[in-house]
């Protein structure tokens, strides 16, 4: 391929121009973007996404259109769930989200959780499926602890 | 081996390399416009591929869309062929690198290829496909290219 020094040079002076093109461009706009610091209100596109309590999960969670999705492993989903839960464990997200994508796509609106409020795996999976362009989401961020807390019943 | 020889003649052939040339230099022109125009759109997918961390994104999305317009108007104009070639081939590898990560594991980005609308998610072995074969000029300008100080000298030694 034959890309000797001078090549190398050039391509520097390319990379060069191109950074003080873009920093200069920046710097000249009228909202400059943060360097070296996260973006101002990122939720990388995706705005926050709105929380839930046991009480409003266990009141709605009958009505037509809402699914409530497990985010936990599928081990944990079979010890015990919320009634009517669909499993869908951030472990094996792809051929989950593949086997379910239709019911997913038929429902108003997803109610996401897992175990509590120090999981991750709910968000995640909110911004996976917001991916997917599954947009009509909720968190439950207490999850099972708070279900179980509360008295719920519990499906297994 | 004549079939070799031929085939070498063909994908060095002045009017292939300048078909190489114009469609990838096109290619990367026409890209990085909608990018240069919308940096803070463009970072938002760049934070969506999850690859960099937050505070990194910024960069690469206010630099690469003018790496692309030089390297491609360098291209189309046919000087500095080999480094822009280069440039730009490498740079497909890294958009190759970044959507195969994704494609594992099992996210659907939006692509920010040519535009910066974040609506749009695509299959991501479609994109590296497109990947690959943008790639495909690039490889021919590198490995078959000649510059001219090159051709003359190997004239020059018969």
């Amino acid at each position: 391929m034959r890309l000797k020094a001078k090549h190398l040079l050039q391509m520097t002076a390319l990379a060069a121009a191109a950074a003080a093109l873009g920093l200069g461009a920046n710097f000249l706009r009228r909202e400059p973007l943060p360097l070296l610091r996260a973006l101002p209100g990122a939720g990388a596109g995706m705005p926050a996404i709105g929380e839930v309590d046991a009480d409003f999960v266990e009141q709605m969670r009958l009505a037509s259109g809402i699914l409530l999705v497990d985010a936990r492993s599928s081990a944990a989903y079979r010890l015990g769930r919320l009634p009517g839960a669909l499993s869908l464990p951030l472990a094996d997200f792809a051929a989950a989200y593949a086997a379910l994508e239709p019911q997913l796509r038929q429902a108003e609106l997803l109610i996401l959780y897992c175990s509590d409020r120090t999981c991750g795996d709910s968000p995640e999976l909110a911004r996976r499926l917001w991916h997917k362009g599954l947009k009509k989401l909720l968190l439950f961020p207490g999850g099972m602890e708070e279900w179980l807390g509360r008295g719920h019943a519990v499906e297994k | 081996m004549p079939w070799k020889s031929s085939l070498g003649r063909f994908l060095s052939s002045a009017w292939l390399q300048a078909a190489c040339r114009l469609a990838l230099g096109g290619i990367f022109l026409y890209a990085s416009l909608d990018k240069i125009a919308h940096p803070r759109p463009f970072a938002e997918i760049i934070a969506n591929y999850a690859i960099l961390p937050d505070w990194l994104v910024t960069l690469p999305a206010l630099i690469l869309p003018w790496l692309e317009l030089l390297a491609g108007l360098l291209l189309v104009a046919g000087v500095w062929t080999r480094s822009a070639a280069a440039l730009l081939s490498l740079l497909l590898l890294a958009f190759i690198l970044a959507l195969g990560v994704n494609a594992l594991r099992g996210i659907d980005v939006s692509c920010g290829c040519f535009s910066t609308s974040a609506e749009i998610t695509e299959n991501a072995g479609k994109l590296i496909l497109r990947d690959l074969l943008i790639l495909l000029p690039g490889v021919i300008l590198l490995l078959f290219g000649k510059e001219r100080g090159e051709a003359e000298i190997k004239k020059a030694g018969g």
